[in-house]
């Protein structure tokens, strides 16, 4: 394993995607649940940048310096729901938010 | 004219201001008069000043053109650029900027359409005043005037339609100017729509303008028109030359696209193998046929007339102006202006003519038996447009902008004096309510009767030249639409006059109508004309018609031969030139070229022209005298006479069913569509699908789930990335 190849970065993002994933499906604190969420993000990120050194052109660049910017200002308003809620009830536990039960 | 100095281009640049100045008087007039009341007064000033002005520059211009013979010959035309509008691909790309074509036909158009404005937005100052949206009139009228001088001197098909649409758009608030009465909005309505017929005509014609010339600038337009022409006739190609190399070279709108955007190359290539040089050729022939649509919408010609008539709904000065005058004249100036591309049409022109000639016929029956006095000068209008379309399509385009150029002042004298003696009676327009109105304003009688001689073709009037030239051309290259135009000069003597002798002749009696402002008024004790009775019309409203009668009577001899020569050395008599073998060529020629010298050529035509001045001088002195008897001294004979043709009045009355024609088979079917639409909204859409299928679905499918929701934020997540799995395994399943 002398080279890095594109399939290496892929697997990266592909591993943080899914660690996303099921850290998403598994945990119940509000806070890391949104943490997963952040992780999932930095794995499409990584595929982009990958992709696009791997076809030589910008695109996915220039996209992911979008989905950063996008991310940190989601990331901004997401705390501030969290903290809000947990207001509400004095507990981060995500089960506590059931309302949509039918 | 010849006493002028050479061309000098500083005065040509003056051009670009001339649409300026409108577009200026129409921002004051719409936005700071509009927002500052007390100020609303001098709306009529501000147009009038900007409008003198736009004037005055074109007298600059035409100075600063010298003699159009000595312009031809330096020059041709001067391009006055103002600034780029839309460039797309490279040099060879698409290309339309915002630049005045300057040549002969370009002044005469300004002189006239400026000139006459002024003289009319002076009449409207009186004739408006006291009206409650005085600066709002005066504001579309500065619009009008800016989109008239744009159309008029724009320098590509694309912004002489910009102007085409400006023109549109402002005939169409000044019809419906009185917007509180249901009648002149219907009739805005109607001009609108019936010129989309035409439009859609000419936007297809300039498209295909493109595809074939790959510009729209008249400059390269134009002369390879002309030179495709001169192949075809001296047989030295199928027409076929210019369009047969390959592709890359022969198809300049993408050559050079190449080396600037590639992909687009591609895409010009396949499209140039579809539309190769076999299309070209087809769209050759079709291009000024949707052309002529347009012109045809704009300029009420037959198929499209009816808007016309019905535009009269709008105050008076705006029936002379757009409606008379200026606007209704842009599908002969276009005409005339792309006459190369339309003579590279076989039978384009013919058509031109045909269309023009029955026109005339048509509208000229009609005129007989209308009895508001404002629909005879429209249907008039229709009928002398028609003269002009006749002269455009046997290639005497002399006659006819010279016809279009004397026409403009006539035709407003009579507008406008029509509208005097309206305003004096508050707002009656019905001449069997009105006789012998001599005695109580002899200043618009007299006025009235100059429009009128000239309009019949009076001897040396300005009428009887234009109407001369057209005539005798149209009689040398077709003899029957030129009979058919002699009939209609007797007709048209007949009904003038039968319109002035009702109305000014005879025992005065009068019965006042009770408009005021183009609105019925309730209490018309308020309104100064409702006490006094019929009255002359103050100096300020005279002045103007004066200079315009002064006009109708002197422009024949006076001009007559400016005209000839600044028509000949424009673009649309270069186009004339270029074809030797026309039976209406006539002395003009023999300088230019001296290939034909032989007089057996101009026989013909001058031999017609000795003819048609015979009959018309005589035909239009007996005509009036005709009507004289009848309308002045025995107007029961007249009765007598048309109840006993009670038929053809009937019909002729009802404008031959036209409108109730277009009802049957175009309004009618859309709006049986329409009830079937209707029907199927109803029951189908509305009772099955939403009332039952759609309401019931959803509920079942809802309720079928709930057990599934059982409201934890992971489980939404988890049901969430399964379904984006399902969907990812589809897309893979089915591109792999």
């Amino acid at each position: 394993m002398e080279y890095l190849t594109l399939n290496h970065y892929l697997l990266t993002g592909a591993i943080l995607f899914a660690l996303g994933v099921i850290g998403f499906a598994t945990r119940r604190n509000l806070i890391v649940m949104f943490l997963c969420t952040e992780m999932m993000f930095q794995g499409v990120a990584v595929t982009l940048v990958a992709f696009s050194k791997y076809h030589g052109n910008l695109d996915g660049q220039s996209f992911v310096i979008f989905v950063l910017t996008i991310a940190a200002a989601e990331a901004a308003l997401a705390l501030g729901l969290v903290v809000y809620l947990f207001r509400r009830k004095q507990t981060l536990d995500a089960e506590a938010w059931s309302a949509m039960k039918g | 004219m010849h006493t002028l100095a050479a061309t000098n281009l500083d005065l040509i640049n003056l051009a670009k201001w001339i649409p300026l100045l409108p577009l200026i008087a129409l921002v004051i007039n719409g936005i700071v008069l509009g927002a500052f009341k007390p100020a609303r007064k001098f709306a009529a000033l501000v147009t009038i000043l900007a409008v003198g002005g736009s004037f005055a520059l074109s007298v600059a211009v035409w100075l600063g053109m010298g003699s159009a013979s000595e312009f031809t010959s330096e020059q041709a035309f001067v391009i006055v650029r103002a600034f780029e509008w839309i460039h797309i691909g490279g040099f060879d790309g698409f290309r339309a900027d915002v630049s005045f074509f300057i040549d002969p036909l370009t002044v005469i158009m300004l002189l006239t359409v400026t000139g006459v404005g002024t003289l009319i937005a002076i009449y409207a100052s009186g004739y408006m005043a006291g009206d409650p949206g005085y600066h709002r009139f005066f504001a579309y009228i500065g619009l009008f005037i800016f989109a008239m001088t744009i159309l008029v001197m724009a320098d590509n098909l694309l912004l002489l339609f910009l102007g085409w649409e400006g023109v549109g758009v402002s005939s169409y608030l000044l019809i419906g100017y009185y917007y509180r009465k249901p009648s002149a909005v219907a009739a805005a309505k109607k001009a609108f729509i019936v010129n989309r017929v035409g439009d859609f005509g000419f936007a297809l014609g300039l498209m295909g303008v493109f595809l074939v010339f790959g510009a729209v600038q008249y400059d390269r337009v134009l002369p390879e028109a002309e030179s495709v022409y001169w192949m075809q006739e001296h047989g030295l190609d199928d027409g076929r030359g210019i369009f047969s190399n390959t592709i890359d070279d022969a198809d300049p709108i993408f050559a050079d696209a190449e080396l600037v955007i590639p992909n687009i190359v591609e895409v010009g290539k396949r499209e140039a193998e579809i539309f190769g040089s076999d299309l070209k050729k087809t769209l050759l022939i079709i291009i000024p046929f949707l052309l002529m649509l347009g012109a045809f919408g704009k300029s009420a010609q037959l198929p499209l007339h009816v808007w016309l008539p019905d535009a009269m709904e709008g105050p008076t000065p705006v029936s002379a102006l757009i409606h008379a005058a200026t606007m209704v004249t842009a599908g002969v100036y276009m005409i005339a202006r792309l006459l190369p591309i339309f003579q590279l049409s076989e039978y384009a022109l013919y058509t031109v003519a045909i269309v023009g000639g029955v026109t005339a016929l048509f509208a000229a029956t009609i005129a007989l038996c209308q009895y508001d006095i404002k629909r005879v000068w429209a249907y008039s209008t229709v009928s002398q447009l028609g003269y002009m379309f006749l002269g455009v399509g046997v290639l005497s385009t002399v006659g006819g902008v010279f016809h279009l150029f004397t026409h403009a002042f006539f035709k407003a004298l009579l507008f406008l004096t029509a509208g005097s003696v309206m305003h004096a009676l508050a707002g009656q327009l019905d001449m069997r309510k009105m006789s012998g109105l001599f005695r109580k304003m002899p200043v618009t009688a007299i006025l009235m009767l100059i429009g009128c001689l000239a309009l019949a073709g009076f001897p040396y009037t300005a009428g009887y030249y234009s109407k001369d030239l057209i005539l005798a051309e149209a009689l040398v290259a077709h003899p029957w639409l030129g009979w058919m135009g002699i009939a209609v000069a007797l007709i048209t003597a007949f009904y003038t006059f039968r319109l002035w002798f009702r109305v000014f002749t005879g025992p005065t009696e009068y019965e006042m109508s009770n408009e005021h402002h183009g609105y019925p008024s309730d209490h018309a004790h308020d309104d100064d004309h409702a006490h006094h009775g019929p009255h002359e019309m103050p100096i300020l409203m005279n002045a103007p018609l004066v200079i315009l009668a002064i006009g109708a009577i002197t422009l024949g001899f006076l001009t007559h031969d400016w005209v000839k020569d600044m028509v000949e050395h424009s673009t649309a008599g270069a186009a004339r030139l270029s074809e030797p073998h026309s039976p209406a060529h006539h002395a003009a020629h023999v300088e230019v070229d001296p290939h034909h010298t032989d007089t057996a050529h101009h026989d013909p035509y001058h031999a017609a022209h000795k003819l048609v001045s015979t009959i018309t001088k005589i035909g239009s002195i007996s005509m009036i005298l005709l009507a004289g008897y009848f309308f002045w001294f025995n107007r029961k004979a007249a009765e007598r006479i048309a109840s006993a043709f009670g038929l053809i009045k009937r019909f002729l009355e009802n404008k031959w069913y036209v409108d109730e024609l277009y009802h049957v088979i175009i309004v009618l079917p859309l709006r049986v569509f329409g009830w079937l639409f209707y029907l199927f909204d109803r029951l189908i859409i509305d009772g099955l699908v939403v009332d039952g299928l759609l309401r019931y679905t959803p509920r079942l499918a809802g309720e079928a789930q709930t057990p599934l929701a059982r409201g934890v934020l992971q489980g939404f997540a988890v049901v969430m990335a399964i379904g984006v799995i399902a969907v990812l395994a589809f897309v893979m399943y089915s591109v792999l």
